[in-house]
């Protein structure tokens, strides 16, 4: 008996084996791994690429289908299920079934991204920088300081420590601005080198401040270098400003505190504050952006970088414009939700603005129909049986830091009346308005997520402090969206969106109409250090275990760029915060994806590293292949209006000078005055300034020198 | 004032007896002390933000944590030492209701604001 029922198995195996494979349906990298486990040659392993775990007999596949009953009745589970597809891991026999089915449309083979930050390094062509690749040398972000306001680090992680020395590390100072503690290099070298104080207490119970510092400038040496960040060599400066909110107090502490000591240190600085909130003007002006302001302003050798925030598709914010007497209205809808035990804890905060010279009317009805009204001037506070509604219509005035009156709007259970469910009304109506009439609202914070369901715009959603005039703001765009976790399972980020802006990634401009965010880097699937002190789900690790994890959002972006403003200050130390950001802002890409730039969603592109190192450098490297000779040649195109390139070889090190002079011999200008290596270099000449007429080029280098002619036609 | 001070900046220039230089000392001194209250201070008026006034009103904490915007901030960490000047327009403090008072008085000061929370943008 079970000798026939082993059989009746062996014939049925033999069956699906027989069962032709339906080509059209499956994706061609499935072709030839389907057929050589068929003809099993056990020597032959094929590649197999698309397979999350190599040393499983399962494949990893996008199934789209029409049946989702039908493929399970082939014995497969499927893993996350879609409208038009699912995720799975079949064998090879349930992956012929499932082609010979009528319900499958198509059969995909997983494309495994692997979650690497060096998917974006390389994106962004950081690691041509980290091999010297194009640029006269290695940058690495070496004397440079990375300051990181956010949740705190994992101050024991190898990524932060000193790739030569791993009992040093590399943060000279680890503030908490929660608690006032601070801790030095050597009270955190004092922790690592085998007989540990245990003074060094903190620690990144978020594990955000940890992800956000690895990739700006973890060393990825966790991974043999697989999670490399940008700035593998900078020194780093940590500033805990809270765990899941920050104070703008703290943060203010916080900026105030990385330059402090990065000014008694002589060295250059990048701070990132991958942060940011709703409650302000939005224009530059609330108390953390004039912060930065203040130390971005006449300073060199320093930027700021900031994200620009994850509120892309959120309906949070409305505008709009009133006449004399003329409303406007907006619907907005608390959903059914479970209120928090106790009081004062369940909320919708509006915070909207308008032009000082208007006065303006806001009325607020609740789902069943009570109003609360206040005008200009106004505080009004009322008990509702549906929440406790306050509206502070600009009771002072205008605000004198931006000139504009700010209309507060609490909503609370100030009471056991809590918030209600259901559509509320937001009216604004123009009492007096000679201004124009135009105003902007943001449901600034809610406790049970509330939205805008009628009116709300999807631009201005830059949070702050990404609205601050001279910094640099930074959106999300996607690099990958799958990855093989701890776990052995591909994991997804949404749907395939490579390349594309994350749909997540705030848009601009400020209220005021400036271009914000600056530029766009990678920021979805990101894969970088974790906190000991957090316990992610498997799904969201990946290898070695417990040392990275995935994460996600404009928060990931952000480091991107503060690492490459490393690189940048490495190269040149007394760069201006203006310089930078007009480096990175005129040489970032553009594509069919980010379409006509600067744009609302994409500022002016995407961040290419190995650009901007060459725009900021004197000269760029052609080659580095060992020239024999020293060679000045002549300047293309010539003549020229406005700029030419100047091409040079030099066959030693040394320290190399190229001027322009007129043909009164006075100096124009000095175009190169550095030591290079050995190679092909260029460099380009603006004349735009310069009359018509015959100037001189010369390069000098040791005993070298030679002058060449070179003629502007205007 | 401009008067009285023009008055005593001619007298300055000539041969002084020791009354005129004590007249000058004290002259001056009234000057200093007129001046700084005429040139420091003013209304506060739409100064204190309502989450300033309104915690100002209901608070039962006997200090209240303020971030202050500063038109400048020259002499402002001297006169006012409870406060954390951090940089040329932003001061933090965690002051009683009495030194908020005195505060937004200074010609210097701005604006006084809660602070805000930020979160993370993950």
């Amino acid at each position: 008996m079970i000798v026939r029922f082993i059989g009746m198995v062996l014939i049925g195996v033999a069956c699906m084996f027989a069962q032709s494979f339906n080509r059209a349906k499956v994706d061609v990298r499935l072709w030839d791994y389907v057929e050589q486990i068929q003809q099993t040659s056990t020597s032959l392993k094929p590649l197999s690429l698309f397979k999350s775990n190599t040393s499983s007999a399962l494949v990893d596949v996008i199934v789209f289908s029409t049946s989702l009953n039908e493929a399970r009745s082939l014995g497969i589970q499927p893993i996350a299920t879609y409208s038009k597809f699912f995720t799975a891991q079949v064998t090879v026999d349930q992956l012929i079934a499932l082609s010979n089915l009528p319900s499958t449309t198509y059969v995909q083979a997983s494309k495994v991204r692997y979650p690497k930050l060096d998917k974006s390094i390389v994106e962004m062509k950081v690691d041509k920088l980290h091999t010297g690749t194009g640029v006269d040398k290695v940058y690495k972000g070496k004397g440079v300081i990375v300051g990181v306001i956010d949740s705190g680090i994992d101050w024991k992680h190898q990524d932060f420590r000193l790739d030569s020395d791993t009992t040093k590390s590399r943060i000279l100072f680890l503030y908490d601005a929660t608690t006032g503690k601070e801790f030095s290099q050597p009270q955190i070298n004092n922790e690592l080198d085998g007989t540990p104080a245990n003074v060094v207490d903190e620690e990144d119970y978020s594990g955000h401040g940890t992800h956000v510092a690895s990739i700006a400038a973890g060393d990825g040496s966790t991974s043999n270098g697989k999670y490399v960040g940008v700035a593998p060599e900078a020194d780093l400066i940590i500033v805990k400003a809270g765990d899941e909110g920050f104070s703008t107090t703290n943060i203010i502490n916080g900026i105030e505190y990385i330059r402090r000591k990065a000014d008694s240190l002589g060295k250059p600085f990048v701070i990132n504050m991958s942060l940011g909130g709703h409650l302000g003007a939005h224009d530059g002006t609330s108390e953390e952006e004039l912060a930065v302001e203040d130390e971005l302003n006449n300073k060199v050798g320093r930027q700021i970088v900031i994200a620009a925030g994850n509120e892309g598709g959120d309906r949070i914010h409305a505008d709009g414009t009133v006449t004399q007497s003329g409303t406007k209205q907006f619907n907005f809808t608390i959903p059914n939700y479970t209120p928090n035990s106790g009081t004062v804890n369940d909320y919708v905060i509006f915070s909207m603005w308008y032009k000082a010279g208007d006065n303006l009317t806001v009325t607020i009805t609740t789902p069943n129909n009570t109003t609360v009204t206040a005008t200009s001037g106004q505080t009004k506070q009322q008990s509702t049986t549906q929440g406790q509604i306050n509206i502070s219509n600009a009771p002072t005035g205008a605000n004198p830091v931006n000139n504009a009156k700010e209309c507060y709007i609490e909503i609370y259970d100030a009471t056991t009346n809590v918030p209600a469910s259901g559509v509320w009304t937001l009216t604004v109506t123009g009492a007096s308005v000679s201004q124009g009439g135009a105003f902007d609202i943001w449901l600034a914070v809610s406790s049970m997520g509330a939205e805008i369901t009628g009116g709300a715009t999807f631009t201005k959603l830059v949070g702050m402090p990404g609205t601050a005039e001279n910094s640099i703001t930074v959106g999300s765009y996607v690099t990958k969206w799958s990855w093989t976790s701890l776990a052995g399972t591909v994991g997804y980020s949404g749907s395939d969106r490579t390349n594309n802006f994350s749909t997540f990634s705030s848009m601009g401009p400020t209220r005021d109409a400036r271009q914000k965010p600056d530029v766009s880097a990678p920021g979805q699937a990101i894969a970088a250090a974790m906190s000991r002190s957090t316990s992610p789900s498997t799904q969201l690790q990946v290898a070695p275990a417990g040392k990275y994890v995935i994460e996600q959002g404009t928060s990931m972006a952000s480091p991107h760029v503060a690492g490459l403003v490393a690189l940048m200050l490495q190269a040149k130390p007394t760069l201006t915060p203006t310089q930078i950001r007009t480096a990175i802002r005129n040489t970032a890409r553009s594509d069919a994806f980010t379409g006509t730039i600067p744009n609302a969603q994409w500022g002016y592109g995407k961040v290419d590293a190995q650009a901007v190192l060459q725009n900021i450098l004197s000269v760029r490297l052609e080659s580095d292949a060992i020239p024999n000779t020293w060679v000045l040649r002549q300047n293309y195109p010539n003549p020229f209006n406005p700029s030419t390139k100047i091409s040079f070889s030099i066959p030693e090190r040394m320290h190399v000078t190229l001027k322009v002079f007129s043909v009164l011999g006075e100096e124009i200008a000095t175009l190169v005055s550095e030591e290079l290596a050995a190679g092909d270099y260029s460099t380009q000449f603006n004349a735009s300034t310069l009359a018509s007429g015959m100037y001189f080029y010369t390069l000098t280098a040791g005993n070298f020198s030679q002058t060449n002619k070179m003629i502007v036609v205007k | 004032m401009n008067t009285l001070l023009n008055t005593l900046l001619s007298i300055s220039g000539r041969a002084l007896s020791l009354d005129h230089f004590s007249f000058i000392v004290f002259g001056v001194t009234i000057i200093i002390g007129c001046r700084a209250e005429v040139t420091h201070y003013e209304e506060c008026g739409n100064k204190l933000s309502f989450r300033v006034q309104r915690a100002m009103a209901e608070s039962d904490t006997a200090r209240i944590s303020v971030v202050v915007t500063l038109r400048d901030s020259s002499g402002i960490a001297m006169e006012f030492p409870f406060l954390s000047v951090q940089t040329a327009r932003v001061a933090l403090g965690h002051l009683t209701k009495e030194e908020i008072s005195i505060l937004c008085q200074h010609t210097n000061v701005q604006y006084i604001d809660t602070p805000k929370t930020r979160f993370p943008t993950q």
